[in-house]
C-alpha cells in the first residue's frame, strides 16, 4: 500500500506546484468537466464534513461507470470550500470483497478543484468485475472518514449496428461484393441484419476478450472486391461493411448494446444494469447531430436518427461517438457516464435507387457494388467534378472510366481498346456476352480485367450502362449503332487519336457495329470507348478531345456528325444483366 | 499444332480482301443475319452431335482449371498453370456452349463473330495451319509476331471460344495448340443417337430444414445430386428474390445463411462432367430478425 500511496501522491504534488486546477490520480488522462455535469451533488454529499478544517465539497462523482470505455472510469470532483489551508486526503475503493485499491493520496488546498479518476482496476492492475463499489475519501492523518460514495461498475458497449431506411422511405441499399477467395463472379451482399457486427460467440462475451480486456472495435472493411473472409468462408461475426444511401438521406440505425462481460479470470459477468433507481440511456454523436435513446437494458436494440448524408454521389466516413448517461430522477436530468465507444462507418451515397435489368434476380442485383460506388466517388474527387447533378455524375464517370486526364493515369482496370496495333485483335468482346442472354461480366472486368485488358465497344457499353444504373442514374440504355466509317478517334487506353484503328490503312478505319449508351432515349449519348475529335476537322489527326458525356446525337458536334462519315443507324436496346 | 505465321504474313492475310460486306444493319438481329451471310454459316459442315464435352479432358497437361461456371447455358472456365496459387491470374478463358443440336452451337459461333468490331472478317483457322471442328476462326493479335488473341470453333453441337487473357504478359502462348487439344478432347465424347438427349446431372432433392427461416440464423440444406458419368458434379448456388443470403458448406453439409428478410429463391446448379448443367430452385420465406 505504501508503494501505491506514493505513486499517487506524486501527481498531486506536481499539480500543486504547477498550479493546475485539476489533477488525475490514475494513468488515464484527465478530462475537463462537461457543462452538463455541473449539477447539484446528491444531498448527502453536501453535508458539512469540514471537521474544523474547511468544507470538503464533492462537486460530483460517477454514480455509474464503465471503466472499459475509452477514457472511461469513475470520476470524483471535489474542492475545499471556506478554507485556504490544506487537507490531506486519501481516495480508496472498496468492493464486494473488501478493499480494492488506493486511488490517490495527497493534499487538497483551497481555491483549487480536483478531479480524481479511478480507472476501474484493482491494486494488481486488473479490471474489477461489474458490481457495487464504494469510493471512500478519508483523512489519513486524522484517521477520519469524509465520504463513502457508492459506484456501480457496469459494462456497456455496442455489438451490432443495422443501418436502415430513413424516415423518408426506401433509401438504404445492401452493397455487393463480387469476389470470393480470389474468384470473381461470386457475389455477397452486406447483411441487412446488420452491417456492423462485433460478436464473439465462441468467447465468453461479445464486449470483452477472455482476459477481461475490452474487445476492440471492428475497423472499416476497405476492400472493395471481396467481403471479410474467415478462411474460405464468409466472416459471420466481426465485420464493418460500408453502407449505401440515396444522396442526402438521413440514415436511421438500430444499435444493439452488449449483454454481459468477462472477468479477468475469464468468467462471465453481468452488465450490472439497470441500476435500481437509475435509468441509463445512449447518446449517439453523429457528425453535427446528437440523438438519444430511451432507457436501455443489456442486449437491447435501440434506434437512432442521424443527420443527412452528402447530397451528391460520394464516399463519406463517419466517426460515431457512443456515450451513455444516467438519470436518478426519472429522466429530468441526465449525467454522463465517463468515456465513450467509437465506431467508424463508410457511406456511399448514390444518385437514386439502383436500377438493374428488368426481372433479374440474384445477389449481384441486391444493391450497388462497393467497387463501382468507390470508383465513381473517387473519380469525382480526383477530377474535381461535382457529382451533385446527374450530369456531373455522368461526366465524372466518363472521364474517370476513360482515364488519361486530370490525375487519372489510365483507363479503368488498365483496359485498352482491342485493336491490332496496340496488341489486341479485331475488337472482340471479352466481357459483354451475347447469345446466351445479354450479360455484362462486370465482376471479371473489375477483377483486374481478368478476361484480359482488351475490350471492345460492347464491353464499354455493358460497363457504362450497368455501372451508372446501379448508382441510380435512370434511363440508361444501350444504343446499338450500325456500321461506321470512322473519323479520327481516340480509343480507350491508347496513346493518341488515330485514323487507322486496325492498322490496315485508313480504308479499314471503321466499325462493323458500335455500342454506346444513352439515358434519354437516344437524344444524347454516352461513350467511354473512345473520344471524338472536336478540333473542327474530325476526319484527321491530331484531335482535340471531345468527351462523350451526354453528347447530342444529332446536330453540329453531335455524335453522329463527329464519329462517322456515313449515315449510322441506331437501335435502342434494354439494360444488360450482370455477372 | 504449332503455327508459324509471322506478323507480316498475317498482315498480308488481312489485306487479302477478307472484308466484311457491310450493309445498313441496325438491330442485333440484323447484325447476326449479316454475320451469317458474311461467314456463309449455312455452308458450315454439320458435325456429329455428341454427349457434351469432357470438362476435365479439355484441360491441357501442365494446366489446371478454375472458376467453372455455367451462366445462361454458357460454360466458362479459366486455365492457369497447374502450380499456380489460389487467386493467380489465369492464362486462358474457355467458353463453351453445349447445344442440344448442331445449329444451336453454330449460332453461338455466329454470336462471337458478330461481336467483332472490325469490318474485316476473322481469318479461318486453316490460315494458321489448323483445322478446328467444322468451322473455326482465329483472332490474331498485334501483341507479338505469332500472338493469337482468340480462337473460336464449332464441332457438332459444341461451340468453343478460347481467349488469351494475358496477351501482354504471355503473348507467345500457343492458343492454337490448346484449341487443338480441346477439339481432340471433344471427339472423345460418345455420339448421341438420333433423338437421344444430352445426359445431364439430376437434382433429385433440394430441401431446407425449414421453409420459414429467420435472417441471421443459418438453415441446413439437403441435396441429392447424381451425375450420369458417376463423377462428382460441380455445385454452384445463387440466391435471388427479395431476400438476401448465401449458401456455404460447413463440413460436408450445405447451409443457407439468410442475411435479409423477404422471399429467397435458392438455386442449386449442378454442372456435369460433360459440361451440361441442371438447376433446381426452392423458395424460402425469410423473416426479419427483429
Amino acid at each position: 500500500m505504501k508503494f501505491f500511496s506514493l505513486l499517487h501522491v506524486l501527481p498531486a504534488i506536481a499539480a500543486a506546484v504547477l498550479g493546475t486546477s485539476a489533477i488525475s490520480a490514475s494513468p488515464l488522462p484527465t478530462l475537463p468537466l462537461a457543462q452538463d455535469e455541473k449539477f447539484e451533488p446528491p444531498k448527502d454529499e453536501e453535508d458539512d464534513k469540514d471537521k474544523g478544517k474547511g468544507k470538503l465539497v464533492i462537486d460530483f462523482h460517477s454514480r455509474i461507470a464503465d471503466p472499459k470505455l475509452t477514457y472511461g472510469g469513475v470520476q470524483i470532483a471535489m474542492h475545499l470550500a471556506g478554507y485556504f489551508g490544506s487537507l490531506p486526503i486519501c481516495v480508496d475503493v472498496y468492493g464486494p470483497t473488501g478493499f480494492v485499491r488506493n486511488v490517490w493520496c495527497g493534499t487538497v488546498t483551497g481555491l483549487m478543484s480536483y478531479l480524481i479518476t479511478w480507472d476501474g482496476k484493482d491494486f494488481n492492475g486488473d479490471w474489477v468485475d461489474t458490481g457495487t463499489y464504494t469510493v471512500t475519501i478519508t483523512n489519513p492523518v486524522a484517521m477520519v472518514g469524509y465520504y463513502g460514495l457508492p459506484v456501480e461498475i457496469v459494462r456497456l458497449g455496442v455489438t451490432g449496428i443495422e443501418w436502415d431506411n430513413s424516415c423518408f422511405g426506401t433509401d438504404e441499399w445492401q452493397m455487393v461484393y463480387f469476389m470470393k477467395n480470389g474468384i470473381d463472379g461470386v457475389f455477397y451482399s452486406t447483411p441487412a441484419t446488420g452491417e456492423y457486427s462485433n460478436l464473439a460467440p465462441s468467447d465468453v462475451s461479445d464486449v470483452d476478450l477472455n482476459n477481461g480486456d475490452p474487445r476492440s472495435d471492428v475497423p472499416l472493411h476497405t476492400a472493395t472486391d471481396e467481403p471479410v473472409m474467415n478462411g474460405f468462408n464468409y466472416e459471420t461475426n466481426r465485420f464493418n461493411y460500408p453502407v449505401s444511401y440515396t444522396r442526402g438521406a438521413p440514415p436511421q440505425l438500430h444499435v444493439t448494446v452488449g449483454d454481459g462481460g468477462t472477468t479477468v479470470g475469464g468468467a462471465p459477468m453481468s452488465s450490472n444494469y439497470p441500476v435500481p433507481g437509475y435509468d441509463i440511456r445512449m447518446r449517439a454523436g453523429f457528425p453535427g447531430v446528437t440523438d438519444y435513446s430511451g432507457a436501455i437494458s443489456p442486449g437491447d436494440t435501440v434506434t437512432f436518427e442521424a443527420g443527412a448524408l452528402p447530397n451528391d454521389v460520394s464516399r463519406t466516413d463517419w466517426e460515431i461517438f457512443w456515450r451513455w448517461e444516467y438519470s436518478g430522477d426519472g429522466g429530468a436530468t441526465w449525467r454522463s457516464i465517463p468515456g465513450w465507444h467509437q465506431t467508424t462507418h463508410r457511406f456511399y451515397t448514390i444518385w437514386g435507387p439502383p436500377i438493374f435489368k428488368s426481372g433479374a434476380s440474384g445477389t449481384q442485383y441486391d444493391g450497388p457494388w462497393v467497387e463501382v460506388a468507390d470508383y465513381v466517388s473517387s473519380w469525382g474527387d480526383t477530377l474535381g467534378i461535382s457529382t451533385s447533378s446527374s450530369g456531373g455524375v455522368v461526366e465524372a464517370f466518363v472521364k474517370g472510366f476513360f482515364g488519361q486526364n486530370g490525375g487519372i493515369a489510365g483507363a479503368i482496370e488498365g483496359v485498352i481498346y482491342d485493336a491490332y496495333p496496340v496488341g489486341g485483335d479485331g475488337g472482340a468482346n471479352h466481357y459483354m456476352g451475347f447469345g446466351v442472354g445479354s450479360n455484362m461480366n462486370l465482376s471479371a472486368l473489375l477483377n483486374g480485367a481478368a478476361n484480359g485488358v482488351y475490350v471492345n465497344c460492347s464491353d464499354n457499353m455493358g460497363s457504362q450502362t450497368t455501372m451508372l444504373s446501379m448508382i441510380g442514374i435512370p434511363g440508361m440504355q444501350p444504343v446499338r449503332l450500325g456500321n461506321m466509317t470512322l473519323n479520327a478517334i481516340w480509343g480507350i487506353g491508347t496513346a493518341a487519336y488515330t485514323t487507322d484503328l486496325w492498322g490496315f490503312g485508313s480504308s479499314s478505319h471503321g466499325f462493323s457495329y458500335h455500342h454506346i449508351s444513352t439515358r434519354n432515349g437516344g437524344v444524347d449519348v454516352i461513350d467511354t470507348c473512345m473520344q471524338l475529335d472536336e478540333d473542327g476537322n474530325p476526319g484527321s489527326t491530331p484531335g482535340t478531345p471531345g468527351w462523350n458525356v451526354d453528347r447530342p446525337w444529332a446536330g453540329t458536334n453531335g455524335y453522329d456528325q463527329l464519329s462517322a462519315t456515313n449515315t449510322v443507324s441506331t437501335t435502342l436496346e434494354t439494360l444488360p444483366g450482370l455477372q | 499444332m504449332k503455327q508459324t505465321i509471322l506478323r507480316s504474313a498475317l498482315a498480308a492475310l488481312f489485306f487479302a480482301g477478307l472484308t466484311n460486306a457491310v450493309a445498313a444493319q441496325s438491330s442485333y438481329a440484323d447484325r447476326l443475319a449479316e454475320t451469317r451471310a458474311n461467314y456463309a454459316s449455312d455452308s458450315w459442315a454439320t458435325g456429329t452431335v455428341r454427349d457434351g464435352l469432357p470438362v476435365a479432358g479439355i484441360v491441357p497437361a501442365g494446366m489446371k482449371s478454375a472458376a467453372l461456371e455455367v451462366s445462361e447455358g454458357l460454360l466458362e472456365l479459366r486455365l492457369l498453370p497447374a502450380d499456380a496459387p489460389l487467386g493467380a491470374r489465369p492464362l486462358i478463358q474457355v467458353q463453351a456452349k453445349v447445344g442440344a443440336t448442331g445449329p444451336e452451337a453454330r449460332e453461338m459461333l455466329v454470336h462471337w463473330l458478330a461481336n467483332l468490331s472490325s469490318q474485316r472478317l476473322a481469318p479461318e483457322d486453316s490460315a494458321f495451319g489448323v483445322e478446328l471442328g467444322e468451322a473455326g476462326y482465329v483472332g490474331p493479335s498485334g501483341a507479338a509476331d505469332r500472338a493469337v488473341s482468340w480462337v473460336a470453333f464449332v464441332r457438332g453441337n459444341v461451340a468453343v471460344r478460347l481467349l488469351n487473357v494475358d496477351l501482354k504478359g504471355n503473348p507467345e502462348l500457343d492458343l492454337l495448340a490448346v484449341a487443338s487439344h480441346v477439339d481432340a478432347a471433344l471427339q472423345t465424347r460418345p455420339a448421341l443417337k438420333p433423338g437421344q438427349a444430352l445426359s445431364r446431372p439430376a437434382i433429385a432433392k433440394l430441401a431446407a430444414a425449414s421453409s420459414a427461416v429467420t435472417a441471421g440464423t443459418p438453415v441446413l440444406l439437403s441435396t441429392t445430386v447424381t451425375e450420369p458419368a458417376g463423377d462428382l458434379p460441380t455445385l454452384t448456388w445463387t440466391v435471388g428474390g427479395s431476400a438476401q443470403g448465401y449458401v456455404e458448406s460447413r463440413g460436408d453439409q450445405w447451409y443457407f445463411f439468410p442475411t435479409g428478410p423477404g422471399e429467397a429463391r435458392v438455386t442449386l446448379k449442378a454442372i456435369g462432367s460433360n459440361g451440361t448443367s441442371t438447376a433446381s430452385t426452392m423458395t424460402l420465406s425469410v423473416a426479419d430478425d427483429d
